[in-house]
């Protein structure tokens, strides 16, 4: 056990707590301190807005193919599709985000009421 | 949200500006973030947290992959420095997207303070005002952010108590497109994106992440965004150099 780790114990579960949103508040503040010296017209700003929108590709991404907890007993070729149809009703049907939306999460809930009345299926 | 589209544009005060992004917050992203911490209050509950400690994450983190980290791994029993680790590095995106957002708004001489404001900087709120602000005037777009972000900030947190206290009466049913409506909400977000350039750093993101999660996930993160993000803008980078070449020929 490290130093930080013995600290954080006398502190209990705030402790951890402090050190987690810490975590999250230093990209923040960072960000804010480096911003005026970026303007919006110059190559960093190019650059950076690529490694951003690739990091929210991949996270989202992560959270689709891998996710914890419940959603892993959802196969991994029902989410894909799930997604799959959604994009498709949205670039092909001209549907809205929202109305693509519901349209996933009814797929989503259908599988779920699957799941649970599963017995009611099997012979 | 077509309507609120077309009144972008037209949008003189700042105060007007943060009326229009409180009704582009309530419009989708907020209702979607509802949602989506309704899940994770619920996921809380399971793990033994109390209705403070789980409301506390969602007000002062406010990040919900990085929420969901800190729960599995407390759950998993993993040392206090690991998870400030691991969280550290799923908000490092944070870096990146104030630094694309922020050089966006001027400074004003009396505004609100930028280092308590960037706490509203989240994958909804930024994916909308990188969207939107193109079409607005650069003096009110401050007031769209902070309507925008205020919006999605203060629904979280009755978001997160209405799950937690309902965690134990969901049927599977629920929760599951609960959990499921975040990144898909995501994805359909980035169909709206329209810079070329931009769009295929989404997607060339999307099949590294794919990829890197399955081989490295601790750095999977920082290696599709800073590795094939820098890479899609460096051939962009030669691909213009190259045009503007043949174009002096």
């Amino acid at each position: 056990m490290n130093l930080s780790d013995g600290l954080i114990n006398t502190m209990g579960w705030w402790g951890m707590f402090i050190g987690v949103v810490l975590a999250t508040y230093f990209w923040r503040g960072l960000g804010v301190l480096l911003a005026g010296h970026i303007s919006q017209k110059s190559e960093i700003f190019r650059w950076l807005s690529c490694v951003t929108y690739a990091m929210v590709g991949a996270l989202t991404v992560k959270l689709i193919l891998f996710p914890t907890g419940l959603l892993m007993q959802v196969p991994i070729s029902f989410r894909v599709s799930v997604c799959i149809g959604c994009v498709a009703l949205s670039l092909f049907l001209r549907m809205s985000l929202m109305q693509s939306l519901l349209f996933g999460s009814s797929l989503m809930a259908g599988f779920g009421l699957y799941l649970q009345y599963q017995h009611f299926f099997s012979i | 949200m077509q309507k609120i589209l077309n009144e972008l544009e037209h949008i003189e005060t700042i105060s007007g500006a943060m009326k229009l992004g409180f009704r582009a917050g309530l419009s989708g992203p907020a209702p979607v973030l509802f949602a989506g911490m309704t899940g994770f209050g619920a996921m809380s509950h399971q793990a033994g947290l109390s209705i403070i400690q789980t409301t506390a994450i969602s007000i002062f983190m406010y990040a919900l992959p990085g929420q969901i980290v800190f729960i599995e791994m407390m759950s998993l029993g993993i040392s206090s420095s690991a998870i400030a680790i691991a969280v550290a590095f799923t908000s490092s995106r944070f870096l990146t997207m104030v630094l694309t957002l922020f050089p966006q708004i001027p400074k004003a001489p009396k505004e609100p303070l930028r280092l308590l404001t960037v706490h509203l900087v989240a994958m909804s709120t930024w994916t909308f005002c990188m969207r939107d602000f193109p079409k607005m005037k650069t003096e009110v777009r401050y007031g769209y952010f902070l309507g925008l972000g205020l919006t999605c900030w203060l629904v979280s947190m009755p978001g997160t108590m209405f799950g937690f206290m309902i965690a134990r009466f969901v049927p599977i049913w629920i929760s599951l497109p609960l959990l499921f409506i975040n990144p898909l909400f995501f994805l359909l977000s980035f169909l709206d994106v329209r810079i070329p350039l931009y769009r295929s750093a989404i997607v060339v993101g999307c099949i590294a992440g794919a990829v890197f999660y399955q081989i490295d996930p601790g750095h999977a993160l920082l290696i599709s965004g800073l590795g094939f993000g820098t890479l899609v803008y460096g051939l962009d980078l030669i691909l213009r150099k190259w045009r503007l070449k043949n174009e002096s020929i």
